[in-house]
């Protein structure tokens, strides 16, 4: 198995480079269950996707991007700063409802841990890896898991903060 | 103002407008254009504030609103509230419509008049399609098409003037505004923007009731032009 340190996609903040938001994919995971607990219970600080909502990791980060200006400005609508990350990128305003299209649910299997972070990030990652009964693997794997048609049907092509639109002009 | 500020060595500033500069940049390594409206000083400094923020506010949610209709603008990626920046998908290899359609005007064949109208029939589509959603652009001119190489649609963008209106008059005056934008940045085409006008009929909901309006406005504009 490959470092932990390799399979991490670090992206510092613009205008905030100290800090960096930090993506890390786990596929068969089967604990999810516990992980949902251990987030309530605020043991684990990080925001834990259902990989299958994520089509491009550029807006997770876009959605870390706005959670820590909002975070900085005291604006956010959720409690925390990785909450507030999966509500940015939902297209409803109910935040119930965000975290259960984007957010994991008990049987969930492919995740997408997003950390934003101080400083080094690997050391963190690395303690809540331990935490996941699952296989840490490239992000690049994110291309054969995403559901096209799931996010469609959810997403109406669109969150409230910027598009996932269903036509591409690159 | 500082997050503007602190980045600026990385922005590079491509039209600096009477209400807003662009600049071309990276955002998290994807190429982005920033447009920046900034405040200006002869104005009451809180109205300022708040008639930027508009601005802003009404082309975010204008561009979402037509994409989401499936008319091409570029994709928004953040909005930075508290220093009046849209961050937004860079439309790679494009030209403004005004100078494509110059290009084409300069080159006079039987291709050019061509191009010319089947351009002049997808702005006509991409109107109706944008009216058909209640959105009105307010500032129609053949700058704020894009035009990009290899991609089909036309792209429309400059939706700081642009509101939400079921208004045959609103519609008609937007038509209005962008013909006397069309005839006056490009002589002798008055032909060309009848195709627009003709392909626009074709799609739009209630066009007879908006082009009757674009033919009272006219009366009116040169009524007004008249008197003097
Ligand atoms: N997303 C984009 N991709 C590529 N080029 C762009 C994009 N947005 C703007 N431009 C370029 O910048 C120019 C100016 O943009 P825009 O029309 O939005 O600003 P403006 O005319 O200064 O605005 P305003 O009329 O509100 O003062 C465009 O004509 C185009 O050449
Ligand atoms: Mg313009």
């Amino acid at each position: 198995m490959a470092d932990v340190e390799d399979l991490i996609v670090q992206h510092n903040m613009e205008n905030s480079p100290s800090y960096s938001t930090n993506l890390a994919l786990f596929t068969n995971v089967t604990n999810c269950n516990e992980l949902r607990q251990l987030i309530v219970q605020g043991k684990l600080e990080a925001a834990l996707l259902n990989a299958c909502m994520v089509t491009d990791p550029f807006h997770v980060v876009i959605a870390g991007h706005k959670a820590f200006q909002l975070f900085q400005q005291g604006k956010m609508k959720t409690r925390t700063l990785h909450a507030e990350i999966i509500f940015n990128l939902s297209p409803s305003t109910n935040i119930n409802e965000s975290f259960k299209k984007f957010g994991i649910l008990d049987n969930t299997s492919n995740v997408l841990v997003v950390m934003i972070t101080q400083g080094n990030a690997v050391e963190k990652i690395s303690e809540v890896s331990k935490l996941i009964n699952g296989k840490l693997v490239s992000l690049t794997a994110l291309n054969t898991i995403s559901d096209q048609e799931k996010i469609k049907r959810f997403t109406v092509f669109q969150t409230r903060n910027f598009d996932v639109a269903p036509y591409k002009m690159e | 103002m500082a997050f503007a500020m602190e980045d600026s060595t990385k922005w590079c500033l491509l039209k600096q407008g009477a209400e807003a500069r662009v600049y071309k940049t990276e955002f998290y390594k994807k190429k982005t254009i920033i447009k920046e409206r900034f405040t200006k000083s002869y104005r009451h400094p809180s109205l300022d504030e708040k008639l930027t923020h508009r601005r802003t506010n009404q082309e975010v949610r204008s561009m979402l609103r037509c994409r989401k209709a499936g008319i091409c603008t570029p994709a928004v990626y953040f909005v930075d509230y508290t220093t009046h920046c849209i961050y937004m998908e860079e439309i790679e290899n494009c030209v403004t419509a005004r100078d494509h359609v110059n290009n084409l005007l300069d080159t006079p064949s039987g291709e050019s008049e061509k191009s010319l109208q089947i351009l002049a029939e997808k702005i006509g589509f991409s109107l109706a399609a944008m009216h058909n959603v209640d959105c009105v652009h307010g500032d129609l001119t053949t700058s704020n098409i894009l035009i990009k190489t290899g991609f089909d649609n036309i792209i429309l963008i400059d939706f700081g003037l642009s509101f939400v209106s079921q208004l045959a008059e609103d519609k008609g005056v937007d038509l209005y505004v962008l013909e006397r934008a069309f005839l006056s940045t490009h002589p002798n085409t008055e032909q060309l923007f009848k195709t627009v006008l003709e392909s626009y009929r074709k799609k739009a909901n209630k066009a007879e009731e908006i082009i009757k309006k674009l033919d009272e406005i006219r009366m009116r504009g040169r009524k007004r032009t008249m008197v003097g």
